[in-house]
């Protein structure tokens, strides 16, 4: 075997977060496993810890700037639990509506900012052009659109909590303000533009699966349960429902109410990694990998809540019926279908005739020791679990994050791909810029389920059998 | 969070920085007391923002000034520096929420084909440690700031006013 050598290789890659690939070879120099590693820490469990409950919606949405809305929604629904009240409808509809605005924005930036530089420019291209810069240098109709329909979901944000990050809207037992007609008939008006955007990112998606069918089936593609919250007819329900957990074969194993999670969902600890391993307990660990997020809800699921994107799922499940469920890639195509379901679903709800409606909030002191706030966030479901003490002093938390859900499943996927790209000790060209590409797909954010911020320095170290360090691929 | 209506807006001041880190709040510190003075004109807008944000380019896209006002850790005499933005985009200043200021720029050029003169006002900050206000040195160089950026901005709507009495149109505006 060749002497052990390093490779550094720099630039930066497209998620958020500081991650690190481990990759153990055996005698032979063949994949014998890979770690998917997160190497930060922040600690929101613990240090929340003494804080009163009330001000967790503030301080959990500070965990991410990309999702702080799906944070302080699970946080405030974890309040409700604490508080034991039903919230009025009017302000469950802005609650979700405020949601709406959160995956469009969400969506639109990792399709259009992180993943499109990998489809438009192909895997092996120059790593100079294949970004987001070289997007608007060669493609700047489709990046100004993608910069606009984010900024349409911002508005969203924006109209309800004054903000478009961090805003001050959610609370227990409802929210701070109502939507003022004014806004509303100015969002109404930009839905035709975001459509017009959603369906372009989806026809996009929909032709590179077709023209890279091969190469589809082929990249980290295995079969895994899948899981999100879903509504009554058993479409994907992004702010309440029932935690589903679909097989490989869709086929329903569990089905309950989100807040006995406990009893489904067990999270196993590596001693390598600041992000913990849930999975799903009647299969156990690792067996009980199951997938969360865009393809997760989707393979799950019936069907869509609205026509447009219902449409949409009966040809990815056309496309994807000949083996393709579960192939990594087809995260980004679920993606698009989602971004068309929020913008359907948002419209419905602003045109309700109740929108605008005062009655937005329920005060009340705290009634139960514990709470459970569960909502999917548009990398996945999200998990706050709260308990306090008869002040209403926070004596434990319990975070999972969709990034957590897919920990197993992006290990697999990484693990896929190095068994693909590494034989006989060797490397083959192509390898890094696949291993970040399958990451990517889940649209990690490492900030969010280590609770740490930045972006992603991948760090990929191939260890001999014997742990005698092989080779080292680095991209600061 | 926009401070003025855009519609009418030829010259735009965006503030930018953290308040929750002392004296990297300035540029809102800044931008929410030139607000105040001028309200009333129609022709400015005032933008205090956490961090530049590619979105941004959408709100800039009819601007025929842009004034951005930060903090820095330089040593600069006055405490105060104007240094004109050119347009130009880098990956290793791309982030997905926040951008340089020649980034923007370059943003806007390549979307909407426009370069208006962008300046950045750099304000020595010394107490970047947690909590809100400013140090006083700070606060001072920041009132220094304004009165410039003051004094720049009604220079600018002067020179507009005076295009418009000749009966020129002022260019992109369509009036």
């Amino acid at each position: 075997m060749a002497e052990p050598r390093k490779i550094t290789i720099n630039p930066i890659s497209r998620v958020e977060g500081h991650g690190k690939v481990v990759i153990h070879l055996d005698a032979k120099g063949e994949v014998e496993g890979a770690q998917f590693h997160v190497t930060q820490f922040r600690g929101y469990e613990k240090f929340c810890e003494g804080r009163p409950f009330e001000e967790m919606p503030v301080i959990t949405q500070r965990i991410c700037g990309i999702c702080p809305v799906s944070h302080q929604l699970a946080s405030a629904k974890a309040c409700d639990a604490i508080l034991g009240v039903e919230i009025p409808e009017t302000a469950k509809r802005l609650r979700e509506l405020e949601h709406m605005g959160q995956f469009i924005q969400s969506h639109a930036l990792h399709f259009f900012y992180l993943a499109s530089p990998d489809l438009l420019f192909g895997w092996d291209s120059d790593p100079a052009k294949r970004n987001v810069v070289g997007v608007i240098g060669e493609f700047p109709d489709l990046a100004k659109k993608g910069i606009r329909l984010r900024k349409f979901g911002q508005e969203i944000i924006k109209a309800l909590g004054g903000k478009k990050v961090h805003p001050a809207f959610a609370v227990p037992g409802g929210v701070m303000n109502s939507l003022a007609e004014a806004d509303r008939d100015s969002l109404l008006s930009g839905f035709e533009e975001a459509y017009g955007t959603a369906q372009i990112g989806l026809d996009f998606i929909k032709s590179w699966v077709e023209k890279n069918l091969e190469e589809v089936r082929r990249f980290a593609t295995y079969p895994s349960n899948y899981a999100g919250l879903m509504d009554e007819k058993g479409c994907p329900n992004m702010y309440d429902g029932k935690f589903r957990v679909a097989g490989p074969d869709r086929k329903v194993l569990a089905q309950f109410d989100p807040a006995r999670y406990l009893d489904f969902i067990g999270e196993h600890v590596e001693p390598w990694s600041y992000l913990k391993f849930p999975f799903f307990k009647a299969q156990g660990y690792p067996e009980g990998c199951y997938r969360v997020g865009p393809l997760g809800r989707l393979n799950a699921a019936e069907g869509m809540s609205t026509p447009r994107a219902d449409e949409a799922l009966n040809a990815f499940r056309d496309l994807a019926r000949d083996g393709l469920e579960g192939s990594t890639l087809m995260y980004h195509y679920a993606r698009m279908i989602e971004l068309l379901n929020c913008l359907e679903r948002a419209e419905v709800l602003m045109k309700h005739d109740k929108i605008c409606g005062k009655e937005i909030r329920i005060t009340a002191d705290p009634s139960r020791e514990e709470g459970v706030g569960v909502i999917e966030a548009p990398r996945g479901t999200l998990v706050h679990h709260y308990q306090v003490d008869k002040h209403g002093s926070i004596r434990k938390v319990n975070l999972i994050v969709a990034t957590g859900h897919n920990n197993i499943a992006m290990n697999r996927s990484v693990e896929l791909v190095a068994k693909e790209y590494i034989h006989g000790g060797e490397v083959r060209e192509g390898f890094l810029n696949r291993v970040e590409g399958a990451i990517r797909c889940y649209d990690p954010c490492l900030s969010c389920s280590t609770h740490a911020l930045g972006q992603m320095p991948l760090h990929v170290q191939i260890f001999h059998h014997l742990q005698r360090p092989l080779r080292e691929l680095k991209k600061d | 969070m926009l401070r003025e209506t855009p519609q009418s807006a030829s010259t735009w001041v965006v503030g930018y920085g953290n308040p929750h880190r002392r004296d990297d709040g300035l540029g809102r510190y800044v931008v929410d007391r030139l607000c105040d003075e001028f309200h009333s004109t129609g022709r400015m807008a005032f933008c205090s923002l956490h961090q530049l944000d590619p979105v941004l380019v959408e709100e800039l896209q009819l601007a025929e000034l842009i004034i951005l006002v930060d903090a820095t850790v330089e040593d600069l005499e006055g405490g105060v520096r104007w240094t004109k933005v050119r347009p130009g985009i880098e990956i290793s200043s791309w982030a997905t929420h926040h951008l340089k200021p020649s980034t923007l720029l370059g943003l806007l050029q390549a979307f909407y084909h426009r370069s208006p003169p962008t300046w950045l006002v750099s304000v020595q900050g010394s107490d970047f440690g947690f909590g809100e206000g400013l140090s006083p040195e700070t606060k001072e160089a920041a009132d220094r700031a304004r009165v410039e950026i003051a004094q720049f901005c009604k220079k600018q709507i002067d020179k507009e006013w005076s295009s418009i009495n000749d009966g020129k149109t002022i260019k992109g505006r369509g009036e």
